[in-house]
């Protein structure tokens, strides 16, 4: 089951995840996906790693650079271009992952600065972490990092600072995948590769359901 | 659907794994066929329309795939082996669909089927694209609101995926 992590008059991105999982027994529960730009990433580990305890370790955690300018513009935070934001969101990913493995960080990276910082170790030995990026240069960060990469295949966002446009040219994937096989190595076996379906319809004439 | 995404064809609408378009075994087809060309194993679905709670549809085909995620048996498992040691129980039903790999003959299948049906599943439709079979079953007995997830296994002995198909939450659309 997964949660969104927005500036909106709506649920937030993770309590309700421990809602759904305190009255199931085996769903695994994901935010997908959260907005780096929105979390410190020491603060954001300790939240989770108490989650995935509290929830007998059936998390997994979702996490993007952040798109939406207009919850930027509203909240008042600076919308980085970009490669500042997936730079910045490498980094986390990399804090994260120490973090929620019950290791000790320092770290000194372009925008965060951590001097032998533990926070609580997950529940689960290894608590997946799917990255939700496009682009070259985070997608090979990705492929050397995350356990489950997330593809969209959308482009621009939108004036509404909600919407995308589309780049789902059918063969536009053989690319991508190959792009993330190569970038990954030896650890393209254990990479896991998500695809969020933006509408299902069920019909029995697909082609004029596709018009 | 395409009248609403500036420069996608109809045959990318249908190919395209960010959308799932068609009949049940269509779609099944559909999602098989991005495993194969491109690794995708775990679909996230925002929604599925007129799959709602007391739709009569959705006791049949719940709600929203969640997962698909990669699972490994161990060696020399059975399909069986899957769900034989999962609780099915109350309100912590999960409706376990067993996985048979194309090398599996009728009679496996029927036994599968017979399993399902002592672990309360009465409803049980068998989708066969062309390899590997899947078997999915659903609790009739179950309402849509006691059903957790539906696991769904595909693939050959050795490394079967498994789709997990989870009915919507009220929290509307996350």
């Amino acid at each position: 089951m997964h949660s969104w992590d927005h500036v909106v008059d709506g649920w937030s991105p993770l309590t309700p995840l421990m809602a759904i999982a305190d009255c199931t027994t085996t769903l695994r529960v994901c935010p997908l996906v959260l907005n780096n730009d929105f979390h410190h990433p020491v603060h954001l580990a300790q939240e989770l790693a108490s989650l995935d305890h509290l929830n007998g370790g059936r998390l997994e955690v979702g996490i993007g650079a952040g798109h939406s300018f207009t919850e930027y513009e509203a909240i008042g935070q600076h919308f980085d271009p970009p490669s500042v934001r997936k730079a910045r969101l490498a980094e986390s990913i990399e804090i994260l992952r120490r973090l929620l493995d019950g290791k000790s960080v320092t770290y000194d990276g372009e925008h965060y600065n951590l001097d032998d910082v533990r926070t609580l170790r997950s529940c689960q030995d290894h608590v997946p972490l799917l990255v939700g990026v496009n682009g070259k240069r985070a997608l090979a960060h990705a492929a050397r990092h995350a356990d489950i990469i997330g593809l969209t295949m959308l482009g621009r966002t939108l004036e509404d600072g909600q919407r995308h446009e589309a780049r789902w040219q059918q063969e536009r994937p053989d690319a991508t995948v190959r792009y993330i096989s190569e970038q990954a190595g030896q650890r393209w076996k254990q990479v896991e590769l998500n695809v969020l379906v933006q509408a299902v319809v069920v019909t029995d004439d697909k082609k004029e359901a596709a018009q | 659907v395409v009248s609403r995404i500036p420069g996608l064809s109809v045959h990318d609408a249908l190919n395209t794994p960010f959308l799932a378009i068609g009949t049940h075994d269509e779609i099944a087809d559909h999602l098989l066929a991005c495993r194969n060309r491109w690794g995708i194993s775990y679909f996230s679905v925002r929604d599925i329309d007129g799959f709602r709670p007391g739709d009569p549809a959705a006791s049949r085909y719940v709600g929203r795939v969640s997962m698909v995620r990669r699972a490994v048996l161990p060696a020399g498992a059975r399909g069986n082996t899957l769900w034989k040691d999962k609780p099915v129980q109350g309100r912590q039903t999960v409706s376990i669909v067993a996985g048979f790999s194309k090398d599996y003959s009728d009679a496996d299948m029927e036994f599968g089927r017979s399993v399902l049906q002592d672990l309360g599943f009465h409803e049980t439709f068998v989708l066969t694209s062309q390899s590997p079979k899947l078997v999915v079953a659903l609790g009739a007995d179950a309402t849509p609101e006691q059903i957790d997830e539906v696991v769904v296994s595909l693939g050959s002995v050795e490394h079967v995926d498994t789709v997990r198909i989870a009915y919507p939450s009220s929290q509307g659309d996350p």
